[in-house]
């Protein structure tokens, strides 16, 4: 399948599940700089899913923690002083699980590929030759890497 | 009539939604019991009055489609309606679910709009709030 393809279909999701999960417009940038660039903070946080199928591919979601404190918030309707650590991982994982199935069953009507379960990853490791998508919301900078392995 | 509902997610956070979709929804819900897999759902059902069950498909130790196998196996825990609630929504994973009996189908994401119509659709109740007579083995669409 077309990595191009790919990238438009993860684009709608990605905009879909911002807007109805968290009511947030979602703007795409086409920018050469990296990540660490785009996001410009020291507290980038990272989660990972593999899908497996005729094609393993890794996608890796890049959202600064303060921005994620505030999706939590909003997405889990609880305030500031109710909010751990295991909140945020899981509002943060259910994000970038929601982006990748939606993706997937738009993509794969014969369910060829499996979906897996999203990890938060310990330290931040951007793929080299990964797909970047940089996309924008009110909240703050994001990025989300697709590798084709 | 309110309905006891069981709620099986690995992801707490989306536990937390989907009961606040629930309440926001307008549809009649009693108690809410919630499980972080098929396993413990499996433990709910066994010791509480559960009158409608909604799962994820993809958890860890047991999955969604595991648990409905395993409650088809218990004469009380087989009548019970399954939804599924997930982000899988392949339309193979839709018909696997259909031939496992499932009742319906929600894909992530959801607006709590798309949980009350499926789940009246499911339990037979009208858009007044009202349960209709003949809601025994209807085939839904989904």
């Amino acid at each position: 399948m077309e990595k191009k393809k790919w990238i438009q279909v993860m684009k709608n999701s990605i905009s879909d599940v911002f807007e109805k999960m968290f009511f947030e417009l979602v703007q795409f940038m086409e920018s050469d700089i990296s990540v660490q660039e785009w996001l410009n903070k020291p507290d980038i946080k990272q989660t990972s899913i593999l899908i497996t199928g005729p094609q393993n591919i890794q996608f890796s979601l890049f959202i600064s923690n303060d921005a994620l404190k505030e999706l939590s918030i909003a997405f889990l309707g609880i305030e500031e002083d109710q909010l751990d650590t295991q909140k945020i991982d899981d509002t943060f994982k259910e994000i970038l699980n929601m982006i990748t199935g939606r993706t997937i069953s738009q993509l794969d009507s014969e369910g060829q590929f499996h979906l897996g379960i999203p990890q938060i990853e310990t330290e931040v490791n951007i793929p080299q030759d990964g797909e970047i998508i940089l996309f924008e919301t009110e909240k703050d900078h994001m990025a989300l890497c697709i590798t084709f392995e | 009539m309110s309905f006891n509902v069981l709620i099986v997610d690995d992801s707490s956070a989306m536990r937390s939604i989907i009961k606040k979709a629930l309440k926001i929804s307008g549809f009649d819900v009693g108690q809410i019991f919630e499980a972080g897999d098929g396993s413990e759902a499996l433990s709910v059902l066994d010791t509480s009055w559960v009158d409608l069950v909604l799962t994820d498909i993809n958890m860890p130790n047991m999955n969604g489609l595991e648990l409905i196998d395993e409650m088809k196996k218990d004469e009380l825990m087989k009548e019970i309606p399954v939804v599924i609630i997930s982000t899988e929504g392949s339309e193979k994973r839709i018909k696997e679910a259909k031939e496992r009996g499932v009742k319906g189908y929600i894909k992530k994401p959801f607006l709590p709009s798309d949980i009350k119509n499926i789940l009246n659709e499911v339990m037979g109740v009208d858009r007044h709030g009202e349960e209709k007579m003949d809601s025994g083995d209807e085939e839904f669409d989904f």
